[in-house]
């Protein structure tokens, strides 16, 4: 409402009509004068006067009724009207008056300062009405304009007004809720223990809360509710506005989930990149400029070379001043032309670790690019390859090893795969066979070597290289002929294993071989020699052989022929003796008597030499021998030499030993039978059999105390036909220690005898506790 | 005396056969000794062919055999006889100088049925061939077809 209000004042009485007029318009008012009713009304409807000075005596109507007209015209509103009455009214008449409508009645006279007075006392009262209006109009446009639902509640709670979306959002019609609970909308939350209408506790200050009402269908809406109260004299009231907030749920659960998606697929990318073996790395190129910062680098750093990730991100320049300075040009230099090719590039350097150690780092990069395509920066990872690093030094020097000893072995070495390729020669088997590596390129070089001039006989090559490489399992000492390159052959000794390839296939064999002409040659000789020897021997066998015969025909002839003219002799000497013994004389007889002797002699000579020879020659049939019966057996035999002597013998239990019983019989005899005849002096003959023990072999010994002998002849005492007593003494031919010792050295033993002359004799032998031909 | 049955002796030595004789004598067993040379007379002896062709039929009751013999040896006279069914079962002694294991055993293998090695001592000698003679022409029982004594 403008101040400049319109004052419409009616008065038939004109100059009445203008001094009211010029009073109002001299305090500023903007005023209208109608002098009739039906101007009044007119007026009144076009110009929308603010008040309405009417007087009640008009020509054309009655005051009162034009007041009625006017208050009852919806077009107006807000229009005071003012009665104004002349002389002489009634109570009744300002009562019929101010019933009718009238804001006002004032009599007249009226003083004009008093008239003014009331008048813009209405006016303010207009004022103020129309600013509760226009406010009222503002609350109402408000409340209905509001996109929320608003609701105007009272102290208790009860819907007094609500607005068009209020009926829209719960679903009801806008009537249906005036005058309705609040709870109708809004079932009492649950707080727990709290009130159900927080609210009401709250009737100072305004809130906001979240919380779910009811449509009309019972659905609940998530709703986010404003509540202001305000005083009315001393009660309150709430103004509510109400959103429907389902959408903002949903979208803030949505936007939850979001960020729960992205949080997890952070962590997943933040565990990612902390499980990653090595450190991953971005840089963004900022502005302009070529150089480009580290922006990202993963916490792996700190594992790798011991920097934290501030260090490393500190200077841009960081990271560059940890590579080794040898390797620091060629590192910049690849990582800047990866850059510049726009793709990805390898890099390996030594980088210097915190603690100073040097690690080997292997750094794949890559360009980044922006939305525009244009390189924006790079990331990369890089890896600690120190182990890789070592190990391929490690190979790098085992390769050199076992080169150098390929290359300087003695022998031949190359490598061949089933098809008979060879993919590798040392320089002694290019050599040895004369060919060069180059020159077998493709070529079936198993052929070659083992080639046309190959002994047929051996096994073809072929077959023991598929054989080693389909067993797996290396072949040792393999001869064969190679053939060179000139055709020629010569033997070698060779060892084929298989190779496992990287595949632990076995697809090639490695042969190592060597010349062996030379020991060929030698063993050659060594044959011949042996066949030489053999033959040699053969003839000398031959010749032993012979001799042997010889010997044995000689034997028996002797055994024959010459025992028999000693027989003969002996025959004849006798029956001469027989014939004329009587004729003769002592000499006589003596004379025939040493004819019969000698021959005698002769032939017991002969006998005996034939058993020591036989000795040397019979096959010995060796057993167990019980040496006590054979000692029985032996004193059966002697018994009669002893010739009723009396001999004491000491006879020690003897123990069995190994060889030819009737050898061992004889010598036994013959030492026993020497015991004997040597005791035939002694008052008290004592003969002594034992044994005694010895190492690995057992000796026997024959003790007597007869003649004995002189311990200086000892070296003659087993010689044959040595004796070292005189004939006549003691008979003997002198052979029968010579038997003993044939004997007992056939068995492998040894004889050796003590003596003292007058005292006695031991005579040992041994007998080896294994037989020894 | 028991009835003397035949000898043959077949030794070449002439001295052999004198002290042979000479002790088959001083035993009286030399009456039914028939000498013979050598092997091939041995066999004709035997066989009654050649110069013997017209002697009485009927085995000597033992043959005192020398090893040494010429033209046939003892070994092999031996042999012959040992392998005719028809002079098998006639007794054989090898008498003999030599004690050579080979002959022995040769000797036996063949059948021989004794072996005696002639002693150098005459006495000695004259005892053996008493004991032979007594056993062989005197004691044994020879095989059937042998010469009855006379």
């Amino acid at each position: 409402m403008n101040e400049s209000a319109h004052i419409l004042v009616v008065d038939d009485n004109l100059p009445m009509l203008a001094a009211v007029g010029r009073i109002l318009r001299g305090a500023g008012h903007s005023v209208l004068e109608a002098p009739t009713g039906a101007e009044a009304l007119r007026m009144a409807r076009e110009y929308r006067p603010a008040i309405v000075l009417l007087d009640v005596r008009l020509p054309d109507a009655n005051g009162v009724e034009i007041c009625q007209l006017i208050k009852n015209d919806p077009a107006l509103p807000h229009t005071f009207v003012v009665l104004l009455s002349s002389i002489d009214i009634s109570p009744d008449s300002q009562i019929h008056g101010l019933n009718a409508g009238a804001d006002g009645y004032i009599a007249r006279p009226i003083h004009n300062r008093e008239l003014l007075a009331r008048v813009e006392a209405m006016l303010r009262i207009q004022r103020t009405e129309s600013a509760l209006r226009a406010s009222e109009t503002l609350w109402h446009t408000v409340f209905a304009a509001a996109n929320d639902a608003m609701l105007l509640l009272d102290e208790h709670l009860v819907i007094r007004a609500c607005n068009a979306q209020t009926a829209a959002l719960y679903g009801y019609a806008g009537d249906e809720l005036v005058g309705k609970h609040l709870s109708m909308l809004a079932p009492p939350p649950h707080y727990g223990d709290g009130p159900d209408y927080p609210e009401l506790e709250l009737r100072r200050s305004g809130f906001i809360i979240e919380t779910e009402h009811r449509r009309s269908d019972g659905t609940p809406i998530p709703v986010e509710v404003s509540g202001t109260p305000f005083a009315v004299g001393d009660m309150t009231q709430f103004i509510y506005a109400v959103r429907d907030i389902s959408e903002r749920k949903r979208a803030e659960r949505e936007a939850a989930q979001l960020t729960d998606l992205l949080e997890y697929q952070s962590r997943r990318m933040q565990s990612t990149i902390a499980n990653v073996p090595g450190v991953v790395w971005e840089n963004w190129r900022h502005g302009d400029s070529h150089h480009q910062r580290a922006d990202f680098v993963s916490d792996y750093i700190q594992t790798m070379l011991g920097y934290s990730v501030e260090q490393w991100l500190a200077s841009p320049g960081f990271w560059l001043s940890v590579v080794h300075p040898d390797d620091r040009e060629r590192a910049a230099t690849e990582l800047a032309a990866t850059a510049a090719s726009g793709g990805e590039g390898v890099s390996q350097f030594r980088c210097i670790a915190s603690d100073g150690r040097i690690v080997w780092v292997e750094s794949h990069a890559a360009a980044i690019y922006d939305e525009e395509g244009n390189p924006a920066g790079m990331r990369g990872v890089m890896m600690d390859v120190t182990t890789r690093k070592l190990a391929e030094e490690d190979l790098r020097y085992q390769l050199e090893f076992t080169s150098a000893i390929t290359a300087n072995l003695a022998e031949g070495l190359y490598v061949v795969d089933r098809g008979g390729r060879i993919s590798y020669m040392n320089a002694a088997a290019e050599e040895l066979l004369g060919w060069r590596l180059s020159d077998l390129e493709g070529r079936n070089a198993e052929e070659l070597i083992h080639g046309p001039g190959s002994d047929a006989r051996s096994v073809p090559r072929k077959s023991i290289v598929a054989e080693v490489l389909d067993s797996g399992s290396a072949v040792l000492n393999h001869e064969e002929l190679f053939t060179r390159s000139d055709g020629s052959t010569f033997p070698i000794l060779c060892s084929i294993a298989p190779m496992l390839d990287n595949r632990d296939q076995v697809e090639r064999a490695v042969v190592v071989f060597h010349d062996i002409t030379d020991r060929k040659q030698a063993e050659e000789e060594i044959r011949r020699l042996n066949s030489d020897l053999e033959r040699r021997v053969l003839a000398r066998t031959a010749q032993l052989q012979a001799a042997n015969h010889e010997l044995e025909a000689f034997s028996y002839s002797v055994s024959h022929d010459l025992r028999a003219p000693f027989r003969h002799i002996v025959g004849f000497a006798d029956l001469l003796e027989k014939r004329i013994g009587d004729t003769l004389d002592a000499s006589g007889k003596h004379y025939l008597t040493t004819i019969a002797q000698s021959a005698k002699y002769a032939g017991t000579l002969v006998d005996n030499l034939l058993s020591f020879s036989q000795m040397g020659r019979t096959e010995m049939r060796n057993m167990a021998v019980d040496m006590n019966l054979l000692l029985d057996e032996v004193m059966a035999d002697v018994a009669q030499e002893a010739d009723g002597r009396s001999i004491g013998w000491t006879i020690a239990p003897l123990p069995q030993v190994e060889g030819d019983a009737s050898m061992l019989r004889l010598a036994m005899r013959n030492l026993v039978s020497n015991a004997v005849k040597y005791t035939r002096n002694a008052p008290a003959a004592a003969i002594e059999i034992g044994t005694m023990p010895g190492e690995r072999e057992t000796i026997f010994f024959v003790r007597d105390n007869g003649v004995g002998f002189d311990m200086r002849y000892v070296g003659k005492l087993f010689g044959v036909f040595q004796r070292l007593h005189r004939a006549e003494e003691f008979e003997g031919t002198g052979i029968g220690l010579a038997n003993v010792q044939r004997i007992i050295q056939r068995h492998g033993g040894r004889v050796w005898a003590e003596g003292e002359p007058g005292v006695g004799a031991t005579f040992y032998f041994s007998v080896p506790s294994f037989s020894q031909e | 005396m028991a009835e003397l049955k035949r000898i043959l002796l077949v030794e070449d030595n002439p001295n052999d056969i004198e002290l042979t004789l000479a002790a088959l004598e001083e035993n009286r067993l030399a009456n039914e000794v028939v000498v013979v040379r050598d092997g091939e007379e041995a066999l004709d002896y035997l066989n009654r062919r050649g110069i013997f062709k017209m002697r009485t039929a009927g085995h000597p009751a033992v043959v005192l055999l020398d090893l040494k013999l010429p033209k046939v040896d003892g070994l092999e006279v031996l042999e012959r006889l040992k392998a005719d069914p028809s002079l098998k079962p006639i007794p054989v002694v090898m008498l003999t100088s030599s004690r050579e294991e080979q002959d022995l055993v040769t000797s036996y293998n063949l059948g021989v049925n004794a072996y005696v090695v002639k002693p150098v001592d005459f006495n000695e000698f004259v005892g053996a061939i008493k004991e032979l003679g007594l056993f062989w022409a005197v004691i044994n029982q020879p095989p059937p077809g042998t010469i009855p004594p006379k």
